[in-house]
């Protein structure tokens, strides 16, 4: 790249007007030239004097067209209109400052879609204020530094400067600054309490609860209990309706055939469930394997690949994986034999087109995992009713936070454990399992790549 | 030394952020693409240095402190817009971040320069500007306004901003003589 071209496209990344691709260019360029960071940062100061510059002009235009006095830019002039556009934010700041009255605890500093006439940035909220919005975010920012960010829908009510009440929906909250630590979440469940992090926490309709940590720790208090649980960054706790309480850990893959991960175990040969025992085996509950392609090296693998002790070979392996039929909903039944005791259970995905960055769709995990103790399967859908439990569902997407296919691991493994002792006794653990976000060519959901399960069992 | 009376308070922060706004200004405008947002977020890094106006170090640059706060902002922003992801990465807004700072001294005279510059330009450059920076259009409603295209649009701006920035530095060197 030459450096009039280089400059041009700093222009163009501060005009908003490159592509993707040729930002992430763009950017990998400026990460290793500094000189390039230096002229960047005069672009920008002229960028946005003239921003400034212009706008003022256009106003002077609208307001005083014949002023002859306000078109001689003299030194002076200039220098007060730069002050007075300060002093317009200045000013703000202060109605800002003083409006800020000692009952007040925290306040609203960015508003999102369809709530922007109900809240505004600068609103101050007191305790008992309750906030009630269907879609978009509102962020508001406690006196302590805590920033939590409301996603709708979402029933959110102020406590305290320190603590607040999550009925439903999801709040991101983040506690980077020492005086929010303790920073505290409450929910029905139990009470979130920040020890210098960044962490979500959701309540569905169904009072699923759950905590996912980004960063940092928190402990997490349940109601009805004395105990503390710590859950550190990579994990999240969920809570299902009922009292089950069951930690996720959710992690990256190293992209390698060992499917190696910070600390989830690799595919095993040594799991309760593996094949080599001849004792658990799996099947279709509902769905069908995508196996119609004219093209046999794009069709899913059998579903017994599931326990065969090994996943994928490489990234877009699809005979290795199982994957369902486009569109298609589908759960596999993994029938241990006889009810043991479940200690944990891991899933291994893997996807990576080689020849397209963005095509890695297919490695999300998004399933519900249920468990049945009792010898004699129930008909239908698995619901509390028949007798199933709901152990815990499992969204990797919204764990990685993922906005678009690149920010998505290739190689993903999740790993599913109870609190305390077992997850239960169970016969027969199904997963339900959802498509990816992703629309195949024919524009239908397609499905994730499934390596491997492994079920380990307690004493 | 006496405690400063909440007046005093008030005037020191007022000098001290219009010094820092240009800088802010600029790393905010560098970070967050359209024009817009970016005014958002400048607003929102004024109403937390005041806010927190009173964990400042005075003997420390306030203009680093300010453009810290609006490092924190920048990534709320792209948080908040849960899709778009964060332009540069948090070293690249550190480095640029550093790079504003050692200007600070010369943003004011540089502001100046830059209307007499703007005074100079022909007729038809100031309404690519105004297009540009005024009615905020993109390249290609300039284009269609223009029948031209995108592409000679944007060199057209890019020739404009290399002519206003050698105006500048001959302002400035005019000034120093």
């Amino acid at each position: 790249m030459t450096e009039e071209h280089e400059r041009r496209q700093l222009d163009r990344l501060l005009d908003g007007d490159l592509s993707e691709s040729e930002r992430q260019e763009t950017l990998a360029s400026l990460e290793q030239n500094p000189e390039a960071v230096d002229w960047l940062a005069e672009r920008a100061i002229l960028h946005a004097s003239l921003r400034c510059s212009m706008r003022r002009r256009g106003l002077e235009r609208d307001v005083t067209p014949t002023a002859p006095m306000l078109r001689t830019h003299s030194r002076r002039w200039v220098t007060g209109l730069a002050v007075a556009a300060s002093a317009v934010i200045v000013m703000a700041l202060f109605s800002f400052w003083l409006a800020a009255d000692g009952d007040s605890v925290a306040w609203i500093t960015s508003v999102s879609a369809d709530d922007e006439t109900r809240f505004q940035i600068g609103d101050q909220l007191e305790v008992g204020r309750r906030i009630e919005i269907e879609t978009g975010q509102i962020v508001i920012e406690f006196q302590n530094g805590a920033i939590t960010t409301l996603t709708g829908p979402c029933v959110f009510e102020i406590e305290s400067a320190t603590q607040a009440f999550l009925e439903r929906g999801r709040v991101h909250t983040l506690a980077e600054r020492p005086e929010a630590k303790g920073f505290t979440i409450r929910t029905l469940r139990g009470r979130v309490v920040d020890l210098g992090t960044e962490f979500v926490t959701s309540v569905a309709k169904d009072g699923h609860n759950r905590v996912d940590v980004t960063s940092g720790e928190v402990v997490v208090h349940l109601s009805g209990s004395t105990a503390q649980h710590h859950v550190r960054r990579g994990e999240m706790l969920a809570i299902e309706p009922g009292e089950r309480q069951v930690t996720v850990r959710i992690e990256r893959g190293d992209e390698t055939p060992e499917f190696r991960f910070a600390t989830i175990e690799p595919p095993s040969r040594e799991d309760y469930a593996d094949a080599s025992r001849g004792i658990a085996s799996v099947s279709l509950r509902e769905g069908e394997l995508s196996v119609h392609s004219s093209n046999r090296l794009a069709d899913s693998g059998p579903v017994e690949n599931l326990l065969d002790g090994v996943a994928q070979r490489g990234a877009d392996v699809p005979n290795d994986s199982v994957f369902f039929r486009n569109g298609v909903e589908g759960s596999f039944l993994l029938d241990l034999g006889t009810a043991i005791s479940v200690r944990k259970v891991n899933c291994y995905t893997w996807h990576q087109n080689g020849a397209f960055p963005e095509n890695r769709v297919r490695a999300v995990q998004k399933f519900t995992v249920w468990g049945f103790a009792a010898d004699d399967l129930p008909e239908g859908e698995p619901s509390a009713e028949a007798g199933w439990v709901c152990i815990a569902r499992v969204n990797t997407d919204a764990y990685f936070q993922v906005g678009n296919p690149l920010e998505r691991p290739a190689q993903q493994a999740s790993s599913i454990e109870a609190l305390h002792g077992q997850l239960g006794p169970f016969r027969y653990l199904l997963f339900a399992v959802e498509p990816t976000p992703s629309l195949g060519r024919s524009g239908i959901p397609n499905h994730t790549f499934f390596g491997e399960i492994d079920v380990y069992a307690g004493h | 030394m006496p405690e400063e009376s909440e007046l005093e308070v008030r005037e020191r922060l007022t000098r001290l952020w219009m010094g820092a706004e240009p800088a802010v200004r600029a790393f905010v405008f560098a970070s967050v693409q359209s024009f817009q947002d970016a005014e958002d977020v400048v607003q929102k890094v004024a109403l937390a240095v005041a806010r927190r106006f009173e964990e400042y170090d005075s003997s420390r640059s306030f203009q680093a402190w300010a453009i810290w706060l609006a490092k924190s902002r920048v990534i709320d922003h792209y948080r908040v817009h849960g899709r778009e992801k964060l332009v540069f990465s948090e070293q690249l807004l550190d480095r640029l971040a550093e790079s504003l700072v050692t200007r600070q001294s010369e943003l004011s005279a540089r502001a100046v320069a830059l209307e007499r510059c703007i005074e100079k330009l022909p007729a038809k450059s100031r309404k690519l500007l105004e297009a540009r920076y005024e009615d905020d259009h993109s390249m290609d409603t300039i284009a269609g306004n223009l029948n031209s295209t995108a592409a000679s649009v944007r060199v057209m701006l890019h020739r404009i901003r290399n002519l206003l920035a050698e105006c500048i530095e001959g302002e400035l060197r005019k000034e120093t003589i």
